[in-house]
């Protein structure tokens, strides 16, 4: 791991993947709009070499809001990466160092590529949250596992269309020809050739120790539901029940803490006043709607001002907290709080925690993903949101205070504080984060060693 | 506490697709002159337009929408304010087409005609041909004053209730939750007033104070959507070995038997008979979770996933009751070319035919809800053009005319033993020819608008 890496994220590398890096710098007397126009200028180069740079998995590119009014305009630059910084950045300013010098100029650099690493690293702005869709995946093998499942695809419809398998085939006979085809195929296709490497034993130590950190503090609690859920889902009827006793014990440390902070969290909004937020610029929504649904992923970037009083910029430093815990250990199935469309979603505190920076990677429809904020997912959106200036008042964290208005006023803030993004990029930008992890599914089925008759028929059925 | 429903101010057709009156027809119109055009629809309102509830003593109807423009037309643009932005926009922008997959063959530059240009429309309702024109004719002589004609669609709701390709329709017909005056039929279900109505609670709990022209009011939706029955039917027998298979295949694509009776798993069997009960019973996917039955990317099944796009059966339920919306489409054209259908294919002795196959026939596709994009647009790009809809790769909705995001998911997978069976390169045989979003506003609505 690199040097541009701080410890934390280094040791983080060994268990869970891909990375992220976002850095927000100053470019000087440039006024925002003309900062938007000149990333706007430049974002065709840019996109065009973002495919050759390898390991991204996403890109943007953001003319983001000035810190004060009047203040120094911003660029906020974010990746999902593979390699470490110190292999990829210089590969960055190989592929496009002069575009993105062009977009940095007024920046505290020497305006040339070679300079740009250490200025991105020196604004480096760090996730509070950052939410995996396809954990420990790689680009490379997200598409080479996409390729196995189109290959996979393609011999079982010329199989059947030749009749070689009948109703009464047995489907681990299928699995294991289907095995055999693939591996016959030649090397320079780039197939998985086997199942995915697992967790080297550090990895998952450390996993453990991370684990263990977050249950240190007392009121992580309040992730009560997603706790027992993720428990829940534990493969293994041993470790699951070992996992529900040390639960249950933890719950005499963590009870009172618990109780303290959803009262403590009540009072605040019993006091608080409500705030009506503007409504959105219709214009930037258009121009914001023109970039929609060109693909089956979105993207959405939110320049949240939070409410200002130093109460709750901790409480909503302490929530992020606990749903980068949540995402670490809770939400790991592919679903953030039973959202399962998003592939990447990070969440920053920035301007000395006045401003909370939401960045995400969706698959659908923008509809669809604030139906699923409000609904499926509200347990893990509200406690968040309700830190912003202008979102209506909550009750005990998770509830909306007037369920008649709240998603309304919600979807309405969400626009306002939308910002558009210039440079937008995906490295699979039709693939859905459940196909990648249903594809991941068939390659682990595929390397299986042995199955049984109805394993196999479930694993065919997914083909 | 929320006031109960003042029906009387509501358009009927929220409350009934006028099935009393199989014959019916939809008429365009321009505003010519605004304010002649106030007068003479005031005075139409006043003498023909049917509002409230009707217990069978109606003996005609007629129903009056509204497009954005000719909103704007009637009583300048800033009465459009806090209306949908959806119907402020009309059907036709590059957003509401990427939403409702209106792209290749339903590219809007090539539709007969659209909200932009329609600005009213009525709908006529009657029980027979002659009782339509009978109304049509008192319409246009009040509208020759300050209106001109854009188009006329004669529609019928056939009574054998089969669409063209020859499936039966309309068999899932939620109405408005009108509590104690509720009728109780077989195969209704209801929605929440406000999932219908503008300023009414909806099935999510939300409340919204709607702006004065949608108080009484409802969106509706509208698609002329051409059907190909010839290149539907050849297609699926290309890819059978007879008739019965051809059948068959054509009932897992759309989700039900011709008839209308539920697709069960197991291999190609004749078509059962027609069991009224059967048909009309609330359809459950639960014990179907594989799609042996009733596949997931069959229409139906895209159309309204009711209990299994979630894995909790309720919370599937909760999420499928926000998208819910209430279909008044109707036939239009030629009757279907019953001689293209396939052999042993159960043409009731109700269905006239027209033997000419290439003649332009389809569907007036209409639903009303409060939401055009949380509704009615949720539905076409969230589930009916979503390639990976309930986990699919690469499969569109079989039936509906939508083209996806990815442009190229023409599949559809038939779960069965030992491996589902998968269509490829279905054909688009339905075209979307025309279409707009409009108002049906409420009484006392309307009639403010017109008299300003």
């Amino acid at each position: 791991m690199s040097k541009s890496e701080p410890l934390t994220e280094r040791l983080r590398a060994t268990w869970r993947r891909p990375l992220s890096f976002t850095s927000l710098v100053p470019v000087g007397a440039t006024s925002g709009a003309d900062l938007r126009s000149r990333i706007t200028v430049l974002a065709p180069q840019i996109k065009a070499s973002l495919a050759a740079v390898g390991g991204l998995h996403t890109f943007r590119l953001v003319a983001a809001p000035s810190e004060h009014p009047g203040g120094q305009a911003r660029v906020l630059l974010s990746f999902v990466h593979d390699e470490s910084l110190d292999s990829l950045l210089p590969k960055l300013m190989a592929a496009m160092g002069d575009s993105l010098a062009a977009v940095f100029a007024g920046a505290d650099f020497s305006e040339r590529k070679d300079d740009l690493p250490r200025l991105l690293v020196k604004h480096r702005a760090t996730d509070r949250t950052f939410h995996l869709g396809a954990i420990n995946k790689s680009v490379r093998e997200i598409l080479s596992e996409n390729a196995l499942v189109n290959a996979l695809e393609a011999f079982s419809d010329e199989r059947l269309a030749a009749g070689a398998w009948g109703a009464d085939t047995a489907a681990e006979t299928i699995r294991l020809e289907l095995r055999k085809r693939i591996l016959a195929l030649p090397l320079d296709l780039e197939l998985p050739r086997g199942p995915a490497p697992s967790l080297s034993s550090a990895g998952k130590l450390l996993r453990f120790l991370d684990l263990l950190a977050t249950f240190a503090f007392p009121s992580i609690g309040v992730l009560a539901v997603h706790i027992q859920k993720a428990i829940g889902l534990i493969a293994k009827p041993g470790l699951r029940r070992v996992a529900w006793a040390a639960y249950g014990v933890w719950w005499i440390y963590g009870a009172l803490f618990t109780g303290a902070a959803f009262l403590f969290v009540r009072l605040l909004e019993l006091v608080e006043p409500d705030i009506v937020a503007a409504q959105p610029d219709a214009e930037k929504v258009s121009r914001i709607e023109a970039t929609e649904d060109l693909t089956i992923t979105n993207e959405v970037t939110y320049w949240f001002p939070v409410k200002p009083t130093w109460v709750r910029r901790v409480l909503l430093r302490v929530i992020l907290w606990g749903s980068e815990r949540g995402c670490r250990h809770f939400w790991t199935h592919g679903a953030l709080a039973d959202i399962d469309t998003i592939h990447y979603a990070r969440i920053l505190q920035v301007d000395d925690g006045r401003t909370l920076l939401f960045m995400s990677d969706y698959d659908g429809s923008l509809d669809r993903y604030m139906i699923d904020f409000l609904g499926v997912g509200s347990s893990a959106v509200i406690p968040i949101s309700s830190n912003v200036y202008g979102c209506p008042k909550t009750r005990w964290l998770f509830n909306p205070d007037d369920p008649s208005t709240f998603g309304p006023r919600l979807t309405s803030l969400l626009r306002l504080d939308q910002i558009e993004t210039q440079v937008w990029y995906s490295a699979y930008p039709n693939l859905g984060v459940r196909e990648i992890l249903a594809n991941a599914a068939v390659r682990e089925g595929l390397y299986a060693e042995e199955m049984s008759e109805a394993a196999a028929s479930s694993w065919l059925a997914s083909l | 506490m929320k006031p109960p429903l003042d029906t009387g101010d509501i358009q009927a057709l929220v409350f009934s697709g006028h099935g009393r009156f199989p014959e019916s027809l939809a008429m365009g119109f321009a505003v010519a002159e605004p304010e002649a055009a106030k007068r003479s629809a005031l005075g139409l309102v006043r003498s023909e337009i049917s509002f409230g509830l009707s217990r069978g003593e109606r003996t005609r109807a007629a129903q009056l929408l509204l497009s954005a423009v000719g909103v704007a037309a009637l009583g300048g643009p800033a009465i459009l304010e806090g209306l949908d932005t959806a119907f402020r926009e009309g059907m036709v922008s590059p957003q509401r087409s990427r939403a409702l997959g209106d792209a290749g063959i339903n590219d809007p530059s090539g539709w007969l005609w659209r909200d932009r240009d329609v600005h009213l429309m009525l709908l006529v309702y009657g029980p027979d041909a002659a009782g339509v024109e009978t109304t049509a004719r008192a319409v246009r002589q009040t509208l020759a004053s300050g209106w001109k004609a854009v188009f006329e669609l004669p529609v019928c709701s056939p009574q054998d209730r089969r669409e063209p390709f020859g499936f039966r329709d309309g068999i899932t017909s939620p109405r408005i939750d009108l509590g104690d005056l509720n009728l109780r039929e077989p195969g209704v279900d209801f929605l929440a007033p406000g999932d219908v109505l503008l300023g009414e609670r909806t099935a999510a709990g939300t409340l919204n104070a709607p702006p004065p022209l949608g108080v009484g009011g409802s969106y509706l939706a509208i698609r002329q959507v051409e059907q190909d029955v010839e290149a539907f039917w050849k297609f699926w027998a290309s890819q059978s070995r007879n008739a019965q298979e051809a059948i068959w295949l054509a009932a897992k694509a759309v989700g039900r038997w011709p008839n209308g009776m539920p697709v069960g798993a197991g291999a190609a069997g004749p078509q059962p008979p027609a069991v009224e009960e059967e048909i009309m019973r609330p359809m459950s996917f639960t014990a179907d979770q594989e799609g042996t039955g009733c596949p997931y990317g069959a229409h139906i099944r895209r159309a309204n996933p009711r209990d299994t796009l979630e894995t909790d059966p309720r919370v599937s339920l909760a999420v499928v009751a926000q998208h819910r919306i209430i279909r008044r489409g109707r036939m239009y054209g030629a009757r279907a070319p019953t001689a293209v259908y396939p052999a042993g294919f159960d043409v009731p002795e109700l269905g006239a035919s027209d033997p000419e196959a290439s003649k332009d026939r389809g569907l007036l596709f209409m639903c009303l809800c409060s939401d055009l994009t949380g509704q009615f647009e949720f539905i076409q790009q969230t589930w009916l053009n979503n390639p990976q809809f309930a986990d699919r790769r690469d499969e569109s909705d079989p039936i509906t005319p939508g083209v996806d995001v990815v442009q190229d998911s023409r599949r559809l997978s038939i779960p069965g033993k030992p491996m589902r069976r998968r269509i490829h390169a279905l054909p688009r045989w339905s075209r979307v020819r025309a279409g707009g979003y409009f108002l049906l506003p409420g009484r006392r609505a309307l009639e403010h608008l017109l008299s300003q």
